[in-house]
């Protein structure tokens, strides 16, 4: 075996550590002690390089998840980089999946690094057409996101409902005139939040405060917007609506439920 | 376009009157038009028992579940009933959020919706 270490030049809180050759048993001690060093220096994030890497021994598979248990105990994490089909294979027969995250490359660890532990946000802007028929596809696109950004199923399938409704409704309840609605999505490891713009008149929006007032709910609701927005409501953390003469604002605030 | 949703449409066995209404897709606001219109058009055929298999009903939103209300609704009025068996979890959430669990007929499978039928001949 051959390790080394460098400093991420794409962040320094990041260490990257190539190996190369068969990791054995013999090759532990030396190993933990590396990763022991690394910790002194308060680097508590450690890439594994492991795309020379031949064979994993399980003693020393043994040995890196103790040394990430240290990382994480000290607020880390440790990510695996590169393995080639046959060893990743092996690795995930052995389990190891279940505690390492397995990335083809660098970047890809870099930008889970930033989605896990640096609260970094990602933002995605759509304008539709002011159509009920442009917006499941919105919606499942969404949920996509969020589903692939770990939020959990039921997460996903409230967050499709949300857009839904509230997109619906500035259709449905906007100026007929209005070129485009407008959503922006900004999601971050704990929370998501959804912003709704489109052009409406004046007394609908102010209907539509009233309906978010009134603190209306139950499906005995005859009027579906009061559904929706119940419904909306009952699933969200946060309902702001903002009108001017430039139009109306609807902003929902959804925290991730495993956050 | 609109979404997809599929209504497949069967006799219920030994039910006079009755239908079973397989629900396939996405019930939402681009389709609840088409689906009242074919719901409806049984109830007025005189189908009033029906039996609604939401096993691949994926999604529901509040324009969907003001449907299903209105068609349990109408049937009641003509002493019949519109029953939902097979719900996902997703769907049964927003069904409960909103209320409408207790204004619905809603069982864990067909046969124990079609059984409940069976029993108020």
């Amino acid at each position: 075996m051959r390790i080394s270490q460098q400093v991420s030049r794409h962040d320094e809180r990041i260490i990257l550590l190539h190996f190369d050759g068969d990791l054995n048993a013999s090759d532990c001690e030396a190993t933990s002690k590396i990763f022991q060093e690394i910790i002194d220096s308060k680097k508590y994030f450690i890439v594994a390089l492991m795309e020379n890497v031949t064979f994993v021994s399980s003693p020393f598979l043994g040995e890196l998840m103790g040394c990430k248990l240290r990382l994480v105990e000290k607020g880390g994490n440790m990510v695996v980089v590169g393995l080639n089909y046959d060893l990743r294979e092996r690795l995930i027969q052995m389990g190891a999946d279940k505690i390492f995250q397995f990335y083809p490359d660098t970047h890809t660890a870099y930008n889970h690094y930033h989605w896990e532990y640096t609260q970094s946000a990602q933002v995605v802007s759509i304008t539709l057409p002011p159509k009920l028929q442009s917006v499941p596809a919105v919606r499942r696109f969404i949920a996509g996101i969020a589903k692939q950004k770990g939020y959990t199923a039921r997460d996903s399938f409230r967050i499709e409902t949300i857009v839904d409704e509230i997109a619906n409704n500035a259709i449905e309840h906007g100026d007929s005139s209005q070129p485009e609605i407008s959503v922006e999505l900004r999601i971050d490891r704990k929370k998501f939040e959804l912003l709704v713009r489109n052009k409406t008149l004046m007394d609908k929006a102010n209907q539509l405060k009233c309906v978010l007032e009134a603190n209306k709910e139950t499906a005995q609701t005859g009027d579906t917007r009061g559904r929706g927005l119940a419904l909306v409501k009952l699933i969200s953390n946060s309902i702001n609506v903002s009108i001017d003469k430039s139009g109306t604002e609807v902003k929902i605030t959804k925290m991730r439920e495993d956050s | 376009m609109d979404t997809q949703i599929e209504l497949q449409i069967s006799d219920l066995d030994n039910v006079p009157h009755g239908k079973l209404i397989k629900f396939m897709g996405d019930l939402d606001a681009t389709n609840v038009e088409s689906t009242l219109d074919q719901v409806t058009k049984l109830i007025k055929e005189g189908f009033v028992l029906i039996v609604a298999d939401f096993r691949n009903l994926r999604y529901v939103n509040s324009t969907g579940l003001g449907i299903l209300l209105h068609f349990s609704k109408t049937a009641k009025e003509k002493s019949g009933c519109f029953k939902i068996a097979n719900v996902n979890d997703n769907v049964y959430e927003i069904i409960e959020i909103i209320g409408a669990n207790t204004l619905l007929d809603i069982y864990d499978n067909v046969e124990e919706a079609i059984a409940s039928l069976q029993t108020r001949r």
